[in-house]
This record gives C-alpha cells, sequence and structure tokens, in this order.
C-alpha cells in the first residue's frame, strides 16, 4: 500500500524513464503513438497493482513497468496481427492471471465510460475514485446541493449500465 | 424496485451496510443470479470510474513532465543561442587582426602545394625547371594576374605572428627575454611577438624607431623561414634559403615588397597604396610605383584585350620559359626591353 503524495512521486520517477522504455518499444517494433498509450496503460497497472496489499514488488519499479510494457505491446499486436508474436513466451502469458484479466475487463468498462457526459464522468471519478463527499462534488461540479449531486449519480450510473450493455450485446455476437 | 436494489447494492460497496443488512443482503444474493450480475457491474462501474481517475493522475503527471522537459530544453536552447551568438561575436570583432597574421602559415603551406603543383607541369615541358619555381603561376594558358589580392602577409606587427628577430650579440643590450644565446658568436635569434612596444625595447639602443615592416609575397612564390629582421631594423633574410643579404631600411617605405624574383629579372615587385613597382636589389626604384595591376602575360596584346578597364593602369609583363630566365640573369633584362614602351 501507498499513499497518494508518495505515487505521485514515483510517477514522476518512473516518468523520467518513458524515453528508455519509448526506445525499448520501438525496438520491440511499436510505434511511437502506440508507445504512448501503452506506457501509461503500464503506468496504470503499475499503480493499481501497488493498491492492492497482496501485491509485492520483487523488482524495481521500472523493471516492473518496463514488462508490463511488452506485455501490453504483445497483446496489443496479437490483436492487430500485425507483427507475429512468435517472440512472445508462453510462461508470460501464465503470469497474467485473472487479476489481469479482470483488469482488461475493468479496461473496456473505463473506455465505454468515457462516451458519458463530462459531468457524469467527473462525477463518478471524483465519488469512486478519490472518495469525495457529496457535498463537496456538488460543489465542485456546480450542482446545488448534496442530494441533486447524489441523485445525479444514480442517473449516471443508470446510463454507464445500459452504455456496457449496449457495447455487450455489440460485441458478444462477434466473439461467438 | 431497482433503484432500491441499486441503493442497496451502493451502500454494500461502501460497506455502510448494518450487520445484519449485509447479511441479508449476502443471503439475498445466493439465490439471485441477476443481482449477483448487477453487483458485478456496479463493481466493474466503480472500478472502471477509479482507473480513470487515476489515469487522470497519470496524464497529469506526464504532462507536468513533458512540460518541464520541454522549459529545460527551451533553457537549454536560449542558453546554447546566447553563447553561439557570443562566440559569433567575439569571433567577428577578432576577425580582423586574425585574418591578417594567420595566413602566414597558411600561404606557406599553400605555397608549397602550388609550388609542388608547378614542379609536376614543369616536368612535362622543362625537366630542369627548378629555376621556375619561383615563377607566378605558369600552369595555365591564361595570363597571370597580380594584384593586390593575390598576395599574403608573410609577417607583420602582431601578437599571434612569431618573427625572428635577429639580435647582434656584440653590439647592443636586449632588454627583451632572450631565450638562448649562442655560443657560437652567430647572431642569437629569438622569437618573440612582434608588438611594436616590444620592438621599440629592443631597439632601444639605436635612434631608430622602426616603422613596422609588412612583407607580402606573392602566393606563388615559394616561402620559407621567416623575415629575420636584425636590431637596426634591417631585413636581413626575407625568406629565401638562397638570398643574400638584401636591402636595408628601404624596405620600410613600401607597404610591402616581394621577392626578388628571376621573374623579373632579379627584381622585386614592391606595393605602396595599391600601386606596383619595381625594385632593384639595392633598393632603387626600377619601375615607378604607378600601376595598378601587373599582367604576366605570354600575349600582351591578348591580355590587352581582354582588360578593358581604362582608369587601371596595368603593366604588362612577358611570360617567359626556363631559358629566357637565364638570359634574364645575364642582365640583359628581356623582360623589360620588350614593354618597354609601357615603362614610361
Amino acid at each position: 500500500m501507498i499513499g497518494p503524495a508518495d505515487m505521485q512521486q514515483e510517477l514522476k520517477q518512473l516518468y523520467r524513464k518513458w524515453p528508455d522504455i519509448r526506445r525499448y518499444l520501438k525496438t520491440l517494433g511499436c510505434d511511437s503513438v502506440s508507445a504512448e498509450d501503452i506506457f501509461q496503460e503500464a503506468l496504470l497497472i503499475y499503480v493499481r497493482k501497488r493498491e492492492s496489499s497482496e501485491f509485492e514488488l520483487t523488482v524495481e519499479p521500472f523493471f516492473y513497468v518496463r514488462n508490463t510494457c511488452k506485455l501490453l505491446w504483445y497483446n496489443q499486436a496479437r490483436k492487430e496481427q500485425k507483427h507475429i508474436s512468435t517472440e512472445l513466451p508462453e510462461n508470460m502469458e501464465a503470469t497474467e492471471d485473472a487479476w489481469f484479466e479482470k483488469e482488461m475487463k475493468i479496461r473496456e468498462v473505463e473506455s465505454t465510460l468515457e462516451k458519458l457526459g463530462a459531468q457524469c464522468q467527473e462525477l463518478l471519478q471524483l465519488f469512486y475514485g478519490l472518495g469525495w463527499n457529496m457535498v463537496d462534488i456538488a460543489k465542485k461540479i456546480g450542482l446545488r446541493n448534496d442530494k441533486v449531486a447524489k441523485a445525479q449519480k444514480y442517473r449516471c450510473l443508470q446510463k454507464a449500465k445500459e452504455l456496457i450493455q449496449e457495447q455487450e450485446i455489440r460485441v458478444e455476437p462477434i466473439k461467438a | 424496485m431497482e433503484t432500491n436494489w441499486n441503493q442497496l447494492i451502493e451502500l454494500y460497496l461502501q460497506n455502510e451496510l448494518s450487520e445484519e443488512g449485509r447479511a441479508a443482503f449476502e443471503q439475498q444474493l445466493q439465490g439471485n443470479p441477476e443481482l449477483r450480475e448487477e453487483l458485478e457491474m456496479h463493481q466493474l462501474i466503480q472500478s472502471a470510474a477509479k482507473r480513470a481517475s487515476q489515469r487522470m493522475v497519470i496524464k497529469q503527471t506526464g504532462q507536468a513532465y513533458l512540460r518541464n522537459l520541454r522549459i529545460k530544453q527551451f533553457t537549454i536552447g536560449v542558453v546554447v543561442t546566447a553563447a553561439t551568438t557570443l562566440g559569433i561575436i567575439y569571433w567577428t570583432q577578432s576577425k580582423k587582426p586574425v585574418e591578417t597574421t594567420h595566413p602566414k602559415q597558411e600561404s606557406v603551406a599553400q605555397n608549397k602545394k602550388e609550388a609542388h603543383v608547378s614542379t609536376e607541369v614543369e616536368e612535362e615541358t622543362l625537366p630542369s625547371g627548378d629555376t621556375l619555381i619561383n615563377q607566378p603561376t605558369q600552369t595555365g594558358d591564361k595570363s597571370s594576374l597580380i594584384q593586390s589580392s593575390d598576395w599574403k602577409t608573410v609577417g607583420e606587427r602582431s601578437t599571434q605572428s612569431k618573427v625572428s628577430l635577429a639580435s647582434n650579440k656584440t653590439g647592443n643590450k636586449v632588454n627583451q627575454p632572450v631565450s638562448a644565446a649562442n655560443k657560437n658568436g652567430k647572431a642569437v635569434l629569438t622569437k618573440v611577438d612582434l608588438k611594436m612596444d616590444r620592438r621599440r625595447l629592443s631597439l632601444d639602443t639605436v635612434s631608430l624607431v622602426v616603422k613596422p615592416i609588412k612583407v607580402l609575397a606573392y602566393t606563388n612564390d615559394k616561402l620559407e623561414g621567416e623575415v629575420i629582421v636584425n636590431n637596426m631594423g634591417e631585413v636581413i633574410n626575407s625568406g629565401r634559403k638562397n638570398s643574400s643579404l638584401i636591402g636595408t631600411a628601404w624596405e620600410l617605405q613600401y607597404d610591402s615588397i616581394g621577392h626578388f624574383n628571376d621573374l623579373y629579372c632579379g627584381y622585386a615587385l614592391v606595393m605602396n597604396d595599391s600601386k606596383f613597382g619595381f625594385v632593384d636589389r639595392k633598393g632603387n626604384i626600377f619601375i615607378p610605383l604607378i600601376y595598378d595591376k601587373i599582367v604576366v602575360t605570354s600575349s600582351i596584346q591578348s591580355s590587352k584585350n581582354k582588360i578593358r578597364r581604362k582608369d587601371k593602369k596595368v603593366l604588362y609583363i612577358p611570360k617567359r620559359s626556363g631559358n629566357e630566365v637565364q638570359y634574364c640573369e645575364e642582365n640583359i633584362h628581356p623582360l623589360f626591353e620588350t614593354d618597354s614602351n609601357k615603362v614610361k
């Protein structure tokens, strides 16, 4: 477990390694646009891993992030079928457990949430992400009071659910 | 009903249900797959929302990183630009003295190179071409033009050009640091920076205050060694190995003095205020310094046709081959005989 201030500090440290990681990803055949996305995603995974109590960091954060980048890139490349993933070590997938699978699911939902209005997004992020109380949120996003904010939150949730279901319906048949 | 469940789910996930409520809810979950699904959905949304907020933090960190990077790069850029500008300013300001003094070394190198070229050519035409080395360009078909721009400074008063000063050991006491005294009684050669004040210092026993000597040599002249000036201000040796003692302070009246060149029948080209003339070895003016340009050509007529500018006074000198140079050494001077109408 790690405090938000420390995390911020650690993120800064990791960002200094960004040029190294970019170079590394380029050697794997990754273009610079995807490289940035992948790096951000890897940092996100690292941050979220650090939050879960059972996670033990066995390597330097930099190497953890770099490995995650590699894995993410292989996953993406395989999906795009642009690059032959023969280099992908088999055991790598094995290490990627249920946690990672779930994480990818959450990632999908996260991108679905981006279709919500800006206010909804901010509200949900403040409430679930940063744990703000409804009074502060109401003030922050310009709602009359916490009750209105709470009602808005339910509406947002409802809308989010619809979007997700819509997404699943659209995605499932293709998978099948 | 659904919103009710929603509220319950939310409360459950926020861990805000009472002990009993929690137990009741979990029991409900057991028998209600729909509720489980709903709960899962909520969990997902919550996680996703949290993830989005974390992504925001990362993005902000990244932006801050890039901003700092750009500021750093900008600062470095500004510093580098400033340094370069200063460098250029310094360079342009110090360019003038450097330009006039540095070519000494360069011209020597260049002359060696050109001498090499000319000997190569002459080997084809004239096997015993050694006597021609000191001649200006004769390699091409075009006539050679001798202008002030063709001259290079060999040695001049400056901090950077080294001039050997020959000070007479027995003669005067020299105040400047003398590096080594030659025991053989020969002239002590001391390399000094030929600054004006230093020269005055070295010449303090002589009442003559020496005007700085600029010795120019035509670029194709073979230059070796340095100008050697003794403490009387006399030019002992203007560079050529074999040349004897040539001239005295008369050389000081000219802006520049060329070598006594076989091409010019042993006369030296002199320049003053961009006007050319010739002097003999004793410093007597042979051809007055009235010419703007001196052209060495094999065909005077064609050169005349080429040079149409009337405002310049041009002296044409016939280009001669090796035999004629020897001829010249017998004091017959065909050079000036053939163009005598131009002389006066």
